[in-house]
């Protein structure tokens, strides 16, 4: 910037205009972006915080552990609350064996050509398909191309291919970072592909993969949409404190469509109920995905390598 | 060995593993199938089942040949197979009295239990013997094949969801739908007593206009974030700011579609004094931090590729941060940038509880960021549940749903190639 080839030692160490006008602009340009990025988790903190506020008034083991009453304007949320356990676990039994595997063939035996890049395309285009539209799926495969009915399993079926694209992209980042040599000691040793799969792929990114897996509980327990018509329904009271209260042919209440049929549908409810509702359903999400986020800090720091 | 080999062969060997891999799955189908003999499975598909049925029982018999010639024995012991079905047969044709019945049973019982553990817990002969060399690593092709499907299953799931969507639209898609109507026609009456119309143009423009205005919202938030998070922050902030990203993003959708029908809709009206606070902007708002922490994550690895040493050699040339940022970044990751917007906006279009809840639910043709809009997903959603199974008014809503494949599957891939484009140059 300074042009003049006689400058004193004094010179080189004070600041210019334009040294003093970049370090303003810089600063200027930093706490815009961080106003950027605060307005972002502002409205989390926000949302939480005003969910929580409203739903303090029904707050209460007794909320969780009561069937909706009065044409849901009062009581609690248990069979919704269980149906969505169910819903997520049968779906994980379905989605996770299938999506270890699959990011298990993507990264260990695919060759890189096209037939591979079709499989990455396909992954890619299956984690875009809107919600709603693999409800449609759902209704035509399961419900009526399968004659499952309207069940918890055909809902479940769904979900576990919405969610499909969740654990085989956390797969693959956990079976990336098993560093090639690891592989490559083990074949040395003549071990075969499975072998080394089986004994040094998978041991060493488990926590990777379980990751993946928690990931996919918390999106799942979130869903609606697929769930609307391919098992969920409005109202199905059950036996309060019996965990075992669905039979995955039957349908079931969920808490994600509990929402939004107590927001939407139902005049009258009790001010805190939707309120409670959706902390609960926020809260479990988020405690979920807490868990995963403790469990890869927790991974970092004990990995080996 | 082959797959298919080891599948429909008599030939050669298997080992244990193999044999129970192959097993466990046949027994488990023809339990689900002996369970529910009068479950309401799609009656049209019986015979296809049956087919399914003997073809597993044939791979039930030559993996069990395979096992007896494991342990050197010859194939003609599965004869002992027999016994059983004979024990059957003579229960159910001749009338056996009690006796000889419970006799039977046990017969059934101690063959069925010792063929078990002769097939699945006892080992082959080691080394080669006469029906072929050793069997140790035999179950390792069942298992890569196991792999294999699991790793095509995505190809046949996006395949699957197309086809059965299709199927359930089609005779109507192809039998009496006027397309032109249907994409430009803004009438929306699919109950309409004597005049049905099935235009989908206002929902269509309802779509785009409410992803526009959340794309606006979470685009400059979402690159300036992203900007924020990789280039100015330190590693702990950078750490708390991705969790805190993880997060707003694991907010399920009919969450926000509360927010914005409590909350949102306050502040509208209040703000903006509008009689109801249900409307595009409040969709718009729900959608922007729906997209914003996929067009931030992306963004942000998009950043992070641009190499060290372009910051580095624009930083000694005496730019500033911002400098290096507009002149450098931002031009050597457009693509990824760009990348970023697209998956944004494509979970924008595919958004459904959200926008069913927050934007005033009416078929409108929109003309400010106040007025109400339905869009394709809300309409869906709304209608699927009360209309007739399989009539006109129902399969316009599966052609919606193959239209909005359609549009998202084009956006994803031209998303995906642009990724291709710069892992390449």
């Amino acid at each position: 910037m300074n042009t003049e080839t006689d400058i004193s030692a004094q010179d080189m160490f004070t600041e210019t205009a334009i040294g003093k006008q970049n370090r303003h602009i810089e600063n200027v340009v930093k706490i815009f972006f961080l106003i950027m990025t605060c307005l972002m988790i502002l409205p989390l903190l926000l949302i939480i915080g005003y969910l929580f506020y409203k739903a303090l008034p029904v707050l209460s083991l007794d909320f969780l552990f009561t069937n909706p009453k009065d044409n849901m304007r009062a009581g609690g949320i248990w069979a919704p609350f269980l149906g969505t356990i169910y819903l997520v676990v049968v779906s994980l039994l379905v989605t996770a064996p299938i999506g270890v595997f699959a990011s298990v063939y993507l990264n260990e035996y695919a060759r890189d050509n096209w037939f591979t890049r079709i499989v990455n395309l396909a992954v890619v285009n299956l984690a875009g398909v809107p919600s709603i539209v693999h409800a449609l799926f759902g209704v035509g495969a399961f419900v009526l191309f399968a004659g499952l009915g309207e069940s918890i399993l055909a809902a479940s079926l769904t979900l576990a291919i919405m969610t499909l694209p969740v654990i085989i992209a956390s797969t693959t980042e956990a079976l990336k970072a098993v560093p090639m040599s690891f592989r490559e000691a083990c074949w040395n040793l003549g071990a075969t592909r499975w072998q080394t799969i089986r004994r040094i792929v998978l041991p060493n990114s488990i926590s990777g993969i379980l990751t993946g897996v928690i990931l996919q509980v918390s999106r799942a327990a979130g869903e609606t949409a697929p769930i609307m018509f391919t098992g969920a329904v409005f109202f199905k009271p059950i036996a309060e404190g019996d965990f075992f209260a669905y039979n995955i042919f039957d349908q079931c209440m969920a808490l994600s469509l509990h929402l939004y049929t107590i927001s939407t549908q139902v005049p009258d409810v009790t001010e805190g109920i939707p309120y409670g509702t959706a902390i609960v359903l926020v809260g479990s999400v988020l405690l979920v995905n807490a868990a995963s986020i403790i469990l890869r800090v927790y991974l970092r720091t004990r990995k080996k390598w | 060995m082959k797959f298919i080999q080891i599948l429909f062969s008599f030939e050669g060997r298997i080992n244990r593993s193999g044999w129970w891999l192959l097993n466990l799955p046949i027994f488990v189908i023809f339990a689900v199938s002996a369970v529910t003999f009068d479950f309401p499975i799609n009656k049209s598909l019986e015979h296809i089942q049956v087919i399914i049925l003997l073809v597993l029982a044939l791979v039930h018999i030559t993996i069990s040949a395979k096992r007896w010639q494991d342990k050197n024995k010859s194939a003609l012991w599965l004869l002992f197979h027999i016994v059983p079905l004979i024990c059957s047969v003579s229960i159910l044709a001749v009338k056996l009295t009690s006796g000889w019945w419970e006799l039977f049973h046990l017969i059934t019982v101690i063959n069925g239990l010792w063929t078990c553990v002769e097939l699945g817990f006892i080992k082959g002969t080691e080394g080669s013997n006469q029906y072929g060399p050793d069997s140790e690593t035999s179950s390792e092709t069942v298992i890569d094949a196991y792999i294999s499907i699991c790793g095509i299953s995505s190809i046949i799931f996006v395949f699957g969801i197309f086809f059965f969507v299709f199927k359930e639209g089609a005779g109507f898609l192809f039998g009496g739908l006027d397309i032109w109507q249907f994409l430009t026609s803004e009438e929306w009456y699919p109950t309409s007593l004597e005049n049905k119309r099935y235009g989908t143009f206002a929902l269509i423009l309802g779509t785009f206009s409410v992803t526009a205005l959340a794309m606006l919202l979470a685009v400059p938030f979402g690159l300036g974030a992203a900007i924020y998070v990789s280039e100015f922050c330190s590693p702990k902030l950078r750490e708390t700011f991705k969790i805190v990203i993880e997060f707003l993003a694991a907010i399920p959708s009919v969450v926000w579609g509360f927010i914005g029908l409590t909350l949102m809709n306050q502040l509208i009206i209040q703000v903006f004094n509008a009689p109801i606070g249900l409307t595009m902007l409040n969709g718009g708002i729900m959608l922007a931090l729906m997209s914003v922490p996929i067009i931030v994550s992306i963004a942000e690895d998009a950043l992070k590729a641009v190499p060290d040493s372009y910051r580095e050699a624009a930083e000694a040339l005496g730019a500033t941060r911002w400098q290096v940022i507009y002149r450098v970044l931002l031009p050597a990751a457009k693509n990824g940038l760009l990348a970023a917007v697209l998956l944004g906006a494509a979970r924008s279009i595919g958004e459904t509880m959200a926008v069913l809840m927050a934007t005033g639910h009416s078929v409108n043709i929109p003309s400010g960021p106040l007025s109400w809009i339905r869009t394709l997903t809300a309409t869906i959603a709304a209608e699927l549940g009360e209309v007739a199974r399989g009539g006109e008014h129902y399969q316009v809503l599966f052609i919606i749903g193959i239209l909005l494949f359609s549009i998202t599957f084009v956006v994803n891939l031209i998303a995906d190639l642009v990724i291709k484009g710069i892992r390449q140059s």
